[in-house]
């Protein structure tokens, strides 16, 4: 694990950024939803993905 | 027995043969409606005026032999974040608690042209999110119907509407249809337009049906998908007879996938789930274990990231302008989602390929796959919709899903059967949601 993959790591910046873009005020209100962000965002960015995989905006299956 | 108990498909024939006049089919739902909406609360809108006075026109067309579709005179309810034009539609929102919608969704234009009558809005949680509906589950108030189609699913399931129009972006038509012991059916991905309905999310969002059978929920969905060039993620194929395969007789190839959601399901979920499909097995199913691949393990941590980061934008003007007018858990959900950054979200759409992929190849091994529809009964208390997590890998994928009533749990709540098909083989999912309809059999309406 990286300080990119840990969730308490990416909590901890979430918040501040939160703070910073919302105030001290909603960070009670905002706190159990970043949580879940906070592990969520750490199973992606732990998750691979291969190097040739792109984006999938529309799941379209190919024509 | 009312009018109001009568199927999509049996009002139609009754329509066409000059037995049943579409006007007393809609002052039959009205009546339903003022008998039971104090105690059930799935309507905002009722068009009382608009719904008799499209049905006396589908009457003068029926007289003379103009029946325009299978829809013909059929009372339809439909979200509350669509647009009806004329018509107030709130997306259950404080936000856009006055906004008038100014033309019809894509969706709701065809059915009018199929002979539909939109009877009203129903019930949504905000935004088609996450802060709930008044709505109480006809099976026992005081339970949640699921959402965010919280008010077209405990509609159809108390025989106020015989069908209605759900979205679902996470589990938003299964979840609630299951709950309330009716059939939702979710489309392939751009298979019905999303234009002129409120996103949540554009790279998730799905419309589809909510009816009383496999079947009404096929022809709600014919009357409304194919091609619309206003809609950027619109499929171009054309649109299947999705009641073509309705009629399937041969026992199916189901693929049962028991890692993830036997697991998560309680335990009457899964012994319940089991006996069905003993019962489907006895019918002559050939039921075969299935496994997940690795990229099954992230897929509901970035169908999140999407779903947050796609609100933010979707939502961004709205924040601005008044931010506490939303509900707690959408404007938290929209706040985080601003703090996402552009990486991640490429990172959470790059393993949707491969999770997606991964999954459409499973899904083309077999008919079917078949999971339980919830993890337990509709949960006590309006405080929340349930839990979508039996969906949503299916949404990620973009797959056409159908949940069709299974059984009652021991404390009198509907269950249901999740069945599900590759992309694009939504007739495949329809015929075998059908098939296993038909083995299981109805259950009772709900004792209201």
């Amino acid at each position: 694990m990286t300080a990119e993959t840990d969730r308490e790591t990416i909590l901890r910046e979430l918040l501040a950024e939160a703070e910073k873009r919302f105030g001290r005020g909603r960070i009670e209100a905002l706190r159990p939803t970043l949580e879940a962000t906070a592990a969520e965002l750490a199973q992606v960015r732990a998750a691979a993905a291969g190097p040739e995989v792109e984006p999938m905006f529309y799941p379209h299956v190919p024509d | 027995m009312s009018y109001a108990e009568l199927t999509v498909a049996e009002a139609a024939e009754r329509i066409r043969k000059g037995t049943l006049s579409p006007v007393a089919l809609v002052e039959a739902c009205l009546s339903r409606i003022e008998a039971l909406e104090e105690k059930l609360q799935a309507w905002v809108t009722v068009d009382r005026e608009g719904a008799l006075s499209a049905a006396r026109q589908c009457e003068r067309e029926a007289g003379r032999g103009h029946i325009r579709s299978p829809l013909h005179g059929v009372p339809v309810g439909v979200k509350d974040i669509f647009y009806v034009g004329g018509m107030l539609t709130t997306a259950g929102s404080k936000v856009t608690a006055d906004f008038v919608a100014p033309f019809d969704a894509t969706s709701v234009a065809r059915l009018r042209q199929a002979g539909a009558i939109i009877l009203g809005k129903t019930q949504t949680t905000e935004f088609a999110t996450f802060d709930p509906a008044p709505t109480h589950n006809p099976w026992k108030p005081g339970h949640t119907p699921g959402g965010s189609s919280s008010g077209s699913a405990a509609a159809v399931a108390a025989r106020m509407v015989p069908c209605a129009l759900g979205t679902q972006t996470a589990g938003s038509i299964l979840r609630p249809a299951s709950y309330c012991g009716v059939v939702g059916y979710k489309p392939t991905y751009g298979r019905v337009s999303r234009y002129g309905v409120f996103p949540v999310s554009w790279a998730l969002d799905h419309i589809g049906s909510i009816a009383r059978t496999v079947e009404d929920a096929a022809l709600v969905a014919m009357a409304m998908a194919g091609h619309d060039p206003k809609d950027p993620g619109s499929l171009h194929a054309p649109v299947p007879d999705l009641r073509a395969c309705l009629a399937r007789r041969d026992p199916p190839r189901l693929g049962v996938v028991h890692e993830f959601f036997w697991e998560k399901a309680s335990p009457e979920v899964a012994r319940q789930t089991d006996g069905a499909l003993q019962r489907l097995a006895k019918a002559g199913a050939r039921i075969e274990e299935r496994r997940l691949k690795p990229s099954f393990a992230s897929s509901h941590a970035a169908h999140r990231i999407v779903m947050k980061a796609e609100m933010a934008e979707v939502h961004r003007e709205r924040h601005k302008a008044s931010a506490e007018k939303f509900g707690p858990r959408i404007r938290a959900n929209i706040e985080a989602g601003m703090l996402i950054g552009a990486a991640d979200y490429f990172r959470a759409l790059r393993l949707r390929r491969q999770f997606a992929e991964d999954l459409w190849a499973l899904a083309a091994t077999v008919d079917a796959l078949v999971t339980p529809s919830t993890p337990t009964p509709a949960p006590e208390g309006l405080g929340s919709t349930g839990d979508p997590v039996f969906q949503t890998p299916w949404t990620f994928a973009g797959m056409p899903a159908v949940t069709v009533p299974c059984s009652l749990s021991e404390g009198g709540l509907p269950l249901g059967l999740q069945v599900v098909a590759a992309p694009n083989r939504d007739a495949e999912a329809l015929g075998v949601a059908a098939w296993c309809e038909r083995i299981l059999g109805p259950l009772p309406a709900p004792p209201l």
